[in-house]
């Protein structure tokens, strides 16, 4: 399987940036498929990440940076 | 490769794992308050649990907190346990008569015979310019008062091991959580407000005190959001060549008066920090256990550095000026440490 891009989903039409509010998961710690990634913001409106499958949690931007709706916020290696 | 999978919560998912996990296996746990359900709590606490367990067990009440405390209370003496969750700490004001003269009170008056095993939920603490009446922390008011405990955790771990715990327990929980460490994307960013936490149920035992980090210059003794504040403080101090001590008291009430005597004993000094008001509380119970059980221990006198006897300022830099920053904890602690 190839790596899946976590990209940041769109929490609100009143912004064009959501923001990682906290990462559940170490910059290569493992997670479970459905388990909790992290949690997103813009504006107020929040949102949680769910890892759509296994594996390796790699390329986490960092804490309140602002990333476009879209664009990769990690990635996820399969086992 | 052996995967170990991490499994981090922030303070409010763990609380609301908590409460999910002991509503699963005891059917008398319920909770009650204002936007607990559909919203999930203004601070998420409850985020989650009304999709699980129906509005029968999770409600939404009017604003009246006089009227749910109230029928919290009278649940709970008929044998429930329920959770209720006020708001914002500062709202007491209209409910004060049941939680303290029937919640904390009626064991006592029924000669032992009646339990009121009930939690009180509730969100304190500023930095975020909610003025005056959204911002104090007020756990030294009902410390003050007889009855029952005071819980406030400073940790994800802590936070669900001690939600469990004050469920669990017979006796009311004042339960207090300061909402900078909730892990609220629109709060200040506490990186700390997010660590590992166990899936399954376990609990922190209520009244024994956590050593958040360990020192042998002087003794920070603090709670809530204030132990991230020693915390970064100490970090600091570090640097200095100060090596502070610092005691996550994680309930008011019962008090670890022995933990507290046992770090003093070690390093002599003694300083608490403290968000509520300076006079009349937390700080001046710590100092006094200490000068009453380790008098001849102190090498220096105690100092506090907490939120002076005023409202809470609205305006974002007397606010900052009124809280007990990680500036003005480092700068007492070096006049602590010198001499």
């Amino acid at each position: 399987m190839t790596p899946t891009d976590i990209l940041m989903p769109e929490l609100t039409d009143q912004a064009e940036n959501g923001v990682v509010t906290a990462w559940m998961v170490d910059e290569g710690g493992h997670c479970d498929s459905g388990q909790l990634v992290a949690e997103v913001q813009a504006i107020k409106v929040d949102d949680q990440i769910y890892a759509p499958h296994a594996g390796t949690v790699v390329d986490r931007v960092g804490i309140n940076v602002g990333v476009a709706t879209g664009e990769p916020i990690c990635r996820i290696i399969p086992d | 490769m052996t995967t170990t999978t991490e499994r981090k919560l922030t303070i409010q998912k763990a609380i609301a794992e908590a409460i999910g996990l002991e509503m699963e296996s005891d059917d008398s746990v319920f909770a009650m308050g204002e936007d607990i359900g559909v919203y999930g709590g203004i601070f998420g606490a409850t985020e989650g649990l009304l999709d699980r367990f129906g509005p029968e067990r999770i409600m939404d009440t009017p604003i009246s907190e006089t009227g749910f405390i109230g029928a919290a209370v009278g649940a709970a003496v008929n044998g429930l346990r329920p959770i209720a969750e006020l708001m914002f700490v500062d709202f007491f004001g209209v409910c004060m008569d049941q939680i303290y003269n029937n919640m904390a009170k009626i064991h006592y008056f029924s000669g032992g015979n009646i339990k009121v095993p009930m939690v009180l939920m509730t969100a304190a603490g500023g930095g975020y310019s909610d003025a005056g009446q959204h911002s104090q922390t007020l756990w030294g008011t009902f410390a003050h008062l007889p009855g029952m405990k005071v819980v406030v955790p400073a940790t994800a771990y802590d936070a669900k091991g001690l939600m469990t715990a004050a469920i669990r327990d017979d006796n009311p929980v004042l339960y207090i959580f300061h909402k900078g460490v909730l892990g609220l994307g629109w709060m200040t960013n506490n990186p700390r407000a997010t660590g590992p936490v166990p899936a399954d149920a376990y609990e922190v035992p209520i009244g024994k005190a956590s050593i958040a980090r360990t020192g042998e210059d002087l003794t920070i003794v603090t709670v809530g959001l204030s132990v991230h504040r020693a915390l970064d403080a100490a970090e600091t101090l570090d640097d200095e060549g100060i090596s502070a001590e610092v005691i996550d008291l994680r309930s008011l009430v019962p008090l670890d008066r022995e933990g507290i005597l046992a770090s003093v004993g070690k390093t002599g000094r003694l300083m608490v920090v403290d968000e509520d008001y300076h006079s009349y509380g937390m700080s001046g119970e710590v100092i006094t256990t200490v000068v009453e059980g380790a008098w001849g221990a102190l090498t220096r006198p105690p100092v506090r550095v907490t939120t002076p006897d005023i409202p809470i300022p609205y305006s974002r830099p007397l606010e900052q000026w009124a809280l007990p920053s990680v500036d003005r904890i480092v700068a007492a602690a070096e006049q602590l440490a010198s001499a």
